[in-house]
């Protein structure tokens, strides 16, 4: 045993003094391979995490999160959340799950604060803290009689709240904190390490939401009107069950259902337009819920990064080979003093152990980093990104990736050693027997390199330049200098408030009177986002689900919205009521976009023929069709949907405020605005245009930094590799160099000659490539459809160019050292 | 830039030095060499290893740039002459005779010997190289090995293919360098055999060699030591 760990310290110890003779060849092999092990196991760790690791939550395959499909008849609503009382009444009779909670995801102001921040608040019921496991820094969590219609305002605060509003006041415990005007008691604080389950039903921009305080179910942000219909959906409200042991989903699903439904139709059954429609329950994993759609991302990401893995690898066996013939004459006085092939090969694995282990411990710092990155960046994108951290399976992957790396090194190297040609060595006195790696392993490494780097680049590059197009699309509006500002009550309305005069027109004015201030438009900004409506074309009785905005009679002309026929909204049809169209009901006015226009009129029909048209919203509120203007694209969005804008009310507290040139305008200065005119109102939020256009773009600017950075690392990687394999048999040509230079070769047919030998082998990697990619879109035609298509032609002999400008280097600069000195210098032996 | 010299000078060097210079030392390689070759001179160069025999060898070839001095090729001067120009005098002026023949594995004999004819500035036919290949191949005894690979030959066949590479080009001057040291003494002998042939034909050759026996087959035998010419019998010294 003794003996076993000497020969080990022993071949240790050669290698750590052979390698310390080959400080680039050190260098080279560390840096590519610490930083490609370092993406490795940054991105396998995560689509651990994501894909595989169980989630931190007891019994969480009997986790599932339910969903609540309207539909009639054939027709499918993609839209699967719950309307308020279908919710109450499923947590109130359901029988199939052991524990049950709902949860509400709201946004309100904190008003007892002196700066007012808006905060992500989480209405839930009690058993949400059992089932989420949530470990407290301070205090506890709501019990079960502060449950369902308990009626007592509790506050439970996140960590990042407690430390960063509140200071980390350890005394927190029974203070109050108000949002709007109820007082909430705080009783507990969440442990900083607690890990949210994200069951949002998320869109691009409240992906990656975090609560920052959970609250009594009771105080939730659904106003009255939506507590009792069984028709209005909303996508905040969440319901989170534990299947009993003994039953299935399928079984859940067909228990749940006529619960439901049957209560969903009693209630909806005065309504005509709900006739023939049902709700069926349907029941998603915690995990797929938490996953959904996200997984393509990420397995798309990893095939980014095992691509630089293979050139990776490319680049390190090359390096290995060039350092085989270095080593050539070592290992022949090695065997000529009797070291046997196994010792040799252990003398190999040695080294290559030493360069891989080194490697190994830089890969997980970058590794390390590249976790912050991306739960600081890209949390929006992957979900359960907190989660990822050094574990024991990323400690273990790297073990084993670095392993398998030393071995196959060790074993190509190996390979290499022509062991004939050693006693030749020896024998010859070293005198024109150099070894040489046989042309066919020369001219496969280039083969595949190109083919490899081929393929990333280009694949890399056109999701770069998909990524690079959408963010650089017109949106169809002006935005620039816009700012979004939307106001939320701070308190219920005295009947003086309510009797008097119309303060969104007052909070308008007030707006108007700040100098840097153009002009206000009393809707939320174009980029805002829109509700949705289900209208019925009262022609034909069919029914449609337009994107709807309220907007004042300013808008589309402030925004440069063009209108393709009818007029734009008149301060007329604005409404004088609160809330919804009920203030107004007479004589309603409806402006459309083209796509919802082309509904509404026969095939090739002018849009003048949908001017008059009357759509209905509901059963009774009818609007006539007065404009059409052109479609607008959403930053991100590939399409234009179907949309429709009624007018705003006078009481509306959503403004787009437009600025004049080079003017900022500040929270403080708008806060104090509306000081001036109510106390009603709290500053909800404010936000340049410009940022939600940037919010909105955020997966693209995700997708073109990282499709960037790995196109940018394998044109690098690719680079590095075609060089090393090109200057090594450059290397290996020298004698046949210096022979061609003495019989009267000048430099420029040395260049020839060398780059006729390589471009076979270019060539052929870029058929091979070529060949490649053509599979790649036959097998994954339809996914890929939206990407490939002719356009990217161009970008695919960019790439072949770019790839052949490389391998021209590669060829040219090994060379230089050879034909820009006297032929005696290549003839020479290896002084 | 053509000198008024006899025009049965082949080679004449002046005052030619070579110093090679590291970072620790300067190496005076060789010193005030003035040496003058004839047309159809056999010269032999001998001396111990380290006298700068290569060294002189590499600089008749246009291998390398002497330190200073000059040197003419059939009149020319090409002390100075860039990279290129140098290339293309050793193509058209000079043969060269490797110890390690040099051939290129990948070539068979015919395309190793037409190799010098590809970098010619004439860029001669496809009829004219064979014929002229086939008539060197045949000065040499080779023309049954045509399509041979260098190393399904044996090593006294491989010098005498190097050999009809140097001729290919009519060359003013043969260099040659240890043309025996890699052969057993039978192949070396029918090696040294051809090289006289060509010399009694009219072929101008200069050789290094330590091998006293070959050296003396030459008609002119100049001996180095450390970087000078020692002795010079029976000799031409040009002033």
């Amino acid at each position: 045993m003794n003996s076993f760990f000497y020969s080990l310290l022993y071949s240790i110890k050669q290698a750590y003094k052979s390698l310390q003779q080959t400080p680039s060849f050190v260098f080279s092999v560390i840096t590519t391979m610490s930083i490609t092990l370092g993406a490795l196991l940054c991105v396998l760790t995560l689509a651990y995490v994501m894909l595989f690791k169980q989630l931190p939550y007891p019994d969480s395959e009997y986790l599932v999160k339910v969903e609540h499909v309207m539909s009639k008849e054939n027709e499918d609503w993609s839209d699967s959340s719950f309307s308020y009382p279908s919710l109450i009444h499923l947590y109130k009779n359901q029988e199939v799950f052991t524990d049950s909670v709902m949860i509400f995801y709201g946004e309100r102001n904190l008003t007892s604060h002196q700066e007012q921040p808006r905060m992500n608040t989480t209405y839930v019921t009690p058993q949400w803290f059992e089932m989420f496991n949530m470990p407290l820094a301070l205090g506890r969590v709501f019990t079960e009689d502060e449950g369902l219609d308990s009626n007592i305002p509790l506050a439970v605060l996140s960590y990042v709240t407690w430390q960063e509003i509140f200071d980390g006041d350890t005394s927190i415990l029974g203070k109050k904190i108000r949002f709007r005007d109820v007082s909430f008691t705080v009783i507990g604080v969440a442990a900083h390490h607690f890990i949210e389950p994200e069951l949002l039903d998320i869109n691009a921009r409240d992906s990656g939401r975090k609560s920052q305080v959970w609250l009594t179910w009771d105080f939730n942000n659904m106003n009255e009107r939506g507590r009792t219909a069984w028709a209005g959906v909303d996508a905040s409200m969440v319901f989170v069950g534990k299947l009993k042991t003994d039953i299935t989903k399928n079984n859940a699903e067909q228990l749940t259902t006529p619960l439901v439904n049957e209560k969903w139709q009693a209630g909806l059954a005065d309504q005509v337009f709900f006739k023939n429609w049902q709700v069926t329950i349907r029941l998603k994993t915690i995990k797929d819920a938490i996953l959904s759609g996200k997984k393509n991302s990420v397995l798309l990401l990893l095939a980014g990064v095992l691509g630089l893995v293979l050139i990776a690898c490319s680049n390190i066996a090359n390096l290995f080979i060039a350092r085989m013939a270095q080593l050539q004459k070592s290992l022949a006085i090695s065997a000529a003093v009797g070291a046997k092939k196994a010792q040799l090969f252990k003398l190999l694995l040695a080294e290559s152990s030493l360069l891989m282990f080194a490697s190994l411990m830089i890969a997980l710092v970058f590794a390390s980093v590249g976790f912050s990155v991306l739960q600081q960046n890209l949390a929006q994108v992957f979900p359960r990104v907190d989660e990822v951290a050094l574990s024991t399976f990323t400690l273990s992957i790297a073990i084993f990736f670095a392993s398998m790396f030393a071995l196959f090194f060790a074993l190509l190297g190996n390979k290499m050693i022509n062991y004939r040609a050693i006693s030749q060595h020896l024998h010859g006195s070293g005198k024109g027997v150099d070894m040489q790696i046989s042309k066919k392993v020369r001219y496969s490494l280039i083969v595949s390199q190109v083919a490899i780097a081929s393929v990333l680049v280009f694949g890399n590059l056109s999701l770069f330049s998909e990524a690079l197009k959408v963010i650089n699309e017109p949106v169809g509006v002006n935005t620039a200098n816009f700012v979004d500002i939307d106001f939320s009550t701070a308190r219920r309305p005295t009947q003086e408030e309510i009797d008097g005069p119309v303060l969104g027109t007052a909070i308008k004015n007030s707006l108007l009177a700040l100098p840097q201030v153009e002009a206000v438009s009393n809707s939320q900004s174009p980029l805002s986002g829109f509700n949705e409506w289900t209208l019925t074309n009262v022609a034909t009785n069919e029914h449609i689900i337009p994107e709807v905005k309220y907007v004042d009679e300013q808008y589309f002309q402030l925004i440069a919205q063009p209108l393709l026929a009818g007029d734009y909204f008149t301060i007329h049809d604005i409404r004088e009521g609160f809330t919804g169209p009920e203030g107004k009901v007479d004589n309603m006015v409806i402006i459309i976009n083209d796509v919802l226009a082309k509904y509404l009129i026969p095939e090739g029909h002018s849009f003048d023929d949908a001017l008059g048209k009357k759509v209905l919203m509901g059963d009774d509120e009818l609007f006539t069709v007065i404009g059409i203007v052109k479609g607008m694209k959403m930053p991100g969005a590939s399409t234009i949907p179907v949309r429709a804008y009624v007018p705003s009310s006078v009481h509306s507290i959503n403004m787009t405020v437009k600025l004049k040139p080079n003017q900022t305008l500040s929270r403080e200065q708008v806060i104090t605005a509306v000081n001036e005119v109510t106390s009603l109102f709290a500053l909800f939020s404010m936000k340049d245009v410009a940022e939600i256009h940037q919010q909105l773009l955020f997966s693209e600017r995700a997708t073109a930094i990282t499709t960037g950075t790995l196109a940018l690392l394998t044109i690098l990687l690719a680079a590095l590799g075609l060089y090393g394999i090109l200057s090594y048999s450059t290397q290996m040509r020298r004698f046949e160099i210096g022979t061609r230079l003495a019989l009267g070769a000048k430099r420029g047919d040395i260049i020839k000659l060398i780059v006729y030998d390589n471009a076979l082998a270019v060539t052929l990697g870029m058929v091979i490539s070529s060949l490649v990619l053509l599979g790649i879109m036959v097998v994954f035609n339809e996914q890929l459809q939206n990407i490939i298509n002719v356009s990217l032609l161009p970008l695919f002999l960019l790439t072949l160019l770019l790839i052949s400008v490389i391998a021209f280097n590669a060829c040219y600069l090994p060379l230089r050292t050879y034909i820009n000195k006297p032929a005696l210098y290549s003839l020479r032996g290896s002084e | 830039m053509k000198q008024s010299i006899n025009n049965t000078v082949a080679i004449k060097m002046s005052n030619i030095s070579k110093v090679f210079e590291t970072q620790a030392l300067e190496t005076h390689a060789l010193t005030n060499i003035n040496l003058i070759i004839n047309k159809g001179d056999y010269v032999s160069i001998s001396g111990p290893s380290g006298c700068g025999k290569s060294t002189l060898l590499s600089l008749l070839g246009l291998l390398d740039m002497p330190t200073s001095g000059q040197y003419f090729i059939e009149g020319e001067d090409v002390s100075k002459l860039s990279l290129d120009e140098a290339a293309e005098t050793r193509n058209s002026k000079i043969g060269f005779i490797f110890q390690s023949f040099n051939l290129i594995d990948e070539l068979s004999v015919f395309d190793n010997v037409a190799l010098p004819l590809r970098y010619h500035r004439d860029k001669p036919n496809a009829e004219t190289i064979k014929n002229r290949v086939n008539e060197c191949l045949a000065q040499v005894s080779m023309t049954h090995r045509i399509s041979h690979k260098p190393n399904q030959l044996s090593g006294g066949q491989q010098q005498r293919i190097a050999i009809a590479r140097a001729l290919v080009t009519n060359p003013a001057i043969l260099l040659v360098d240890e043309p025996t040291g890699n052969l057993d003494s039978k192949s070396g002998d029918q090696v040294m055999d051809v090289l006289a042939k060509l010399n009694d034909n009219g072929t101008t050759i200069c050789m290094v060699t330590h091998d006293p026996r070959y050296a003396d087959m030459a008609k002119i035998q100049l001996k180095l030591l450390d970087g000078a010419i020692l002795t010079v019998p029976s000799l031409q010294i040009a002033n």
